[in-house]
Formats: structure tokens, sequence, C-alpha cells
């Protein structure tokens, strides 16, 4: 596999079969977090593509001062952010963590749910249904294995912040599903 | 009794040893947040943007060559009409009356080289395009 400086000199130098090997290597990425911010597919792609025609114009100013994976997501961030902007999709920073939590956490008809009984799968509903940090941080620490302080480069945000949000994303989904936990025990 | 934050930390660490519903809950919401999203981006998709980046800068190239090329004819011009006005040259077509006597040699050169260009483009330029 070519190195990250490798790989951006040929980029540089216009070799297109080196733009699409770094695209291949970075898709999944991109699309995991494109994915997880924005809902429409069509939107997706069309994001996606977007995300990569910037970085085929910007990459002469990367610096190599962090991962290129590292600066492509904070590409990918902006972007997906910038998106929800004009869509005029709230990006909910933090909300007062009680009245969040017991909304988040609230039983809106669970036994609905439970017909369904696929813990994941309601598992999943919820991490989508988290404002857009959140869902941001918590993919790319456990889908992409980036470290603090790689997320806080991306995102922007202070690694204590970083952590803080990964801590109460995970408090929320573990007591949403606790409840269903709890519904499936009793049945 | 494990606080969330222990919970977390050992979880964090891939040990999954922990007992009681926190930790079941934490367990299943760590299994999940590890998949991957399902949306993946189509199998095509480098090949296509390289392809749309390559359609861009090519007519990105045409369009500064039209520029050069408008500017070039321009300056031409105006390059003419300056050194017109400065000579105080009076164009004279009287070389070309020869010609006037030889109409059908004139009308063969010019059918002759309008055909030379349609056999290039129709024939010897899509021939070398295989």
């Amino acid at each position: 596999m070519m190195d990250d400086q490798a790989l951006v000199s040929r980029v540089i130098s216009g070799d297109k079969q080196a733009f699409r090997l770094l695209i291949k290597q970075h898709e999944r990425l991109v699309a995991h977090m494109i994915g997880r911010l924005v809902d429409r597919n069509e939107d997706r792609e069309e994001l996606c593509q977007d995300v990569f025609l910037k970085v085929y114009e910007k990459i002469s100013e990367f610096n190599f001062q962090s991962k290129l994976s590292t600066w492509i997501a904070t590409i990918a961030y902006r972007m997906g952010v910038n998106h929800l902007r004009k869509k005029k999709i709230e990006l909910s920073d933090i909300p007062e963590e009680e009245s969040f939590t017991a909304h988040f956490v609230s039983d809106n008809d669970p036994q609905e749910n439970m017909e369904d009984n696929e813990i994941e799968a309601i598992t999943l509903k919820l991490i989508d249904q988290l404002p857009p940090h959140y869902k941001t941080i918590l993919t790319l620490y456990h889908v992409d294995q980036m470290n603090y302080g790689e997320i806080g480069e991306v995102t922007g945000m202070p690694e204590g912040t970083v952590k803080n949000y990964l801590f109460r994303a995970r408090n929320l989904l573990k007591e949403k599903v606790k409840k269903y936990l709890g519904n499936e025990q009793l049945l | 009794m494990n606080t969330d934050d222990e919970l977390q930390k050992r979880f964090d660490e891939g040990n999954f040893s922990a007992e009681g519903i926190d930790a079941q809950a934490y367990q299943k919401v760590f299994d999940t947040l590890k998949r991957e999203p399902e949306y993946t981006l189509p199998v095509y998709f480098a090949d296509r943007l390289v392809t749309l980046i390559e359609s861009k800068e090519t007519a990105k190239e045409v369009s500064r060559d039209k520029f050069w090329l408008g500017l070039g004819l321009f300056s031409l011009v105006v390059t003419l009409i300056v050194a017109f006005a400065l000579t105080d040259f009076k164009p004279s077509f009287g070389v070309f009356r020869f010609l006037a006597g030889y109409t059908g040699l004139a009308a063969f050169a010019v059918a002759f080289i309008l055909l030379l260009n349609w056999i290039d483009r129709k024939i010897i330029r899509k021939a070398e395009a295989f």
C-alpha cells in the first residue's frame, strides 16, 4: 500500500490513477460520516462526490501535519454540517443535559418497538435519532477507530469535549436500551 | 456497583465480563456501535468521479484556449488598425488581379482545399481514433 506522502505527490502531479486509489482507500470513511449525517441516499452520494472534488481541489494545500484520512474526514464533516445547515436541519449542540436525556429516554410507545424484538435494530434507530455531532463522534470512534485527538481534529472540538460527547451518547443509548431490555425480560 | 464511567471504560478496553442490566445494555450498545453503517457508495463511484474530473478539466482547457484565441484575434485586429494608422498604409489587391483571368483555376483551388479538409476530418482522423 502506498504511503500518504507518495499518494498525495502523485495526485498533485495529475496522476488520475493515484486519485482513483485515494478515493478507494477513503470512500468508506466518507460514506460512514455522510451516511450518518444525511438521510436521503441521493443527497449522500452527491455530497460524497462533492467531498472528493474538494479533496482534489485542495490537495496541494495538505501539509502532512495530520493523517490524510483525518484531513479528508475534516472536509467530509464540514461539508456534512454545511449541508445540514443549508437544509435547516437542527444541529442541536448538546442541549440541556437533563431535559435532553429525559426527552431521549422517554417511553414513546416501547410496546410497539418491542414487537420488533430486535434490540440491535432499535439501537440503530436510536443512534439515528441522536444529534449530528454525537453520531459523527460515535461513528469515528467505534467504526473508523479514530482516537480522541483525531476526532477532535476532525470536528474542531477539544479532546475533553469529544470524550464527554462520547460518554453521554453511549450513556443515553444505554438508558434507552435498558428500558427495552427491561421490557424484554418482563415478557 | 459499576458506575457508567467504569463500565464504559471496561467495554472500551474489550472487557465484557460485567454483570447487571446496565452492563447488558452497554453490551448491546457497544456491539451495535461497531457495526458499519449500511450506506455504501456504488462500486463505480471512483471511476465516475475521475471521469467527471477529467471532463471538467477538458472543458476548462477548451474555454482557456478559446479565451486565448479570442484575445489573439482581438490583438491582431488592434495591431493591424494601429499599423495602418501609423504607416498610412493603403491596402492594394493588385497582386490578385491576374486571377481574374483564371476563375476556374481559383475555384478549383478552393474546392480542392475544402475536399482535403473534408477527407482529413471524415476519414483520416476517424481512422486514427481506432
